[in-house]
């Protein structure tokens, strides 16, 4: 049987983020009509949009990082994540399904010609200087594996323990601890169960997540790009109205 | 051993070659190195001929001068070239922050959130100034109050 494949989009924790998961999931639509969409989000914020755009609406907690639990639920089997403030601006869009290729997840790259945009890429271990190498912003997984539903299961839950101070490895810096990319790092790194995950690269990645924080002049991809992040420049905070 | 020798990337600082931009790296007994810079006139007040400017010139040679200085104006070119480029694309990249801003608002005016026009929504979305999002989002307020 042909696996199933969709978008998952996360709108939790703040009105804000809802309303930037609605866009994208039009946006994506506006290129690629019959896409699957689930949305994921609160009870308080979903009105007739969401109902309308999604295939699928799923309602989770109020957390900052819903969106690991979020995309733990997808109810495709090779789902495509896409953070909230990102849109679609091209219909290569309707390729996404081809870069999952053999890999169980893949992803978009931190490099370090791109890491002026960074906040924190850099940090200490017991064993010495380490750096993220994988952007959660943008992630293409095969939930059918049962590997990649657990590895889901545990970024959230790990990140939950983080982010809550239940969980923390001796020898890191406190810092680390607001990002669920330090989660992504231990998992894919640390721990043995999943040492043989194969995990890849978005093939020209900058199109499939091109930060518009990054400068034009300095970092494009090769091609057209197909999902810009607003991540830096929104205030998430601020009633859009 | 000690020594005191002048750095092959010396430049005039003018086009008359008056002044000259010259780098002095010593090592002293000990072994340490200290490069000193300097700015030297080729003559002193009184007109009389610098000594120090004359042992650049014989010690660097004058066409490799006129090539760094040939080399450092091309360098300094290309990166004030290169730094307006990315104010502009910087420049760009905040309009477009604004813009996407503009257009979630529009989106939240009651009769556009409430239209079911998907044609005129997806290009008030893909609208590329903010005259484009204020001419979709009044086609689709008249459409809307047309059906009323």
């Amino acid at each position: 049987m042909e696996k199933t494949k969709g978008f998952v989009i996360v709108g939790s924790h703040k009105r804000n983020f809802y309303l930037y998961a609605l866009n994208l999931a039009e946006s994506l639509r506006d290129y690629y009509e019959d896409c699957n969409i689930c949305l994921v989000t609160e009870e308080r914020f979903i009105d007739e949009r969401g109902h309308d755009v999604a295939d699928t609406v799923i309602f989770c907690e109020d957390h900052y990082r819903a969106k690991l639990w979020g995309m733990a639920q997808s109810p495709y089997d090779i789902t495509m994540y896409i953070d909230a403030d990102m849109e679609c601006e091209h219909e290569d869009i309707v390729k996404v399904w081809d870069e999952m290729k053999d890999y169980d997840m893949v992803y978009s790259e931190l490099t370090d010609d791109r890491s002026y945009i960074y906040a924190e890429r850099d940090f200490d271990t017991p064993e010495g200087k380490a750096q993220f190498t994988l952007c959660g912003g943008v992630c293409l997984y095969d939930m059918s594996k049962p590997i990649v539903r657990e590895f889901m299961q545990d970024w959230w839950e790990l990140t939950y323990k983080q982010m809550n101070d239940t969980w923390w490895p001796e020898g890191y810096a406190d810092s680390l601890k607001s990002w669920d990319q330090f989660s992504l790092w231990w998992l894919t790194e640390k721990e043995e169960k999943y040492k043989d995950l194969k995990i890849g690269i978005f093939d020209d990645d900058l199109r499939w997540n091109y930060y518009n924080a990054f400068n034009w002049a300095r970092t494009q991809p090769e091609d057209e790009v197909i999902l810009r992040h607003f991540s830096a420049g929104l205030d998430k905070d601020k009633p859009i109205v | 051993m000690s020594y005191r020798k002048w750095l092959d990337n010396a430049f005039w600082e003018n086009e008359d070659r008056s002044q000259l931009n010259c780098i002095l790296e010593m090592e002293d007994d000990v072994g340490r190195v200290t490069r000193q810079v300097m700015k030297l006139n080729r003559h002193d007040k009184e007109g009389n001929e610098n000594e120090l400017f004359n042992e650049v010139v014989d010690s660097v040679g004058e066409a490799q001068i006129d090539k760094e200085t040939t080399d450092r104006e091309e360098r300094k070119k290309a990166e004030a070239e290169e730094h307006k480029q990315r104010e502009v694309e910087h420049e760009k990249a905040r309009k477009l922050e604004k813009l996407f801003n503009y257009k979630l608002e529009a989106f939240e005016v009651e009769e556009i959130k409430n239209s079911k026009n998907r044609k005129l929504k997806s290009k008030l979305r893909r609208a590329k100034s903010r005259i484009e999002v204020d001419l979709y989002s009044i086609m689709i307020l008249q459409e809307q109050i047309g059906d009323e």
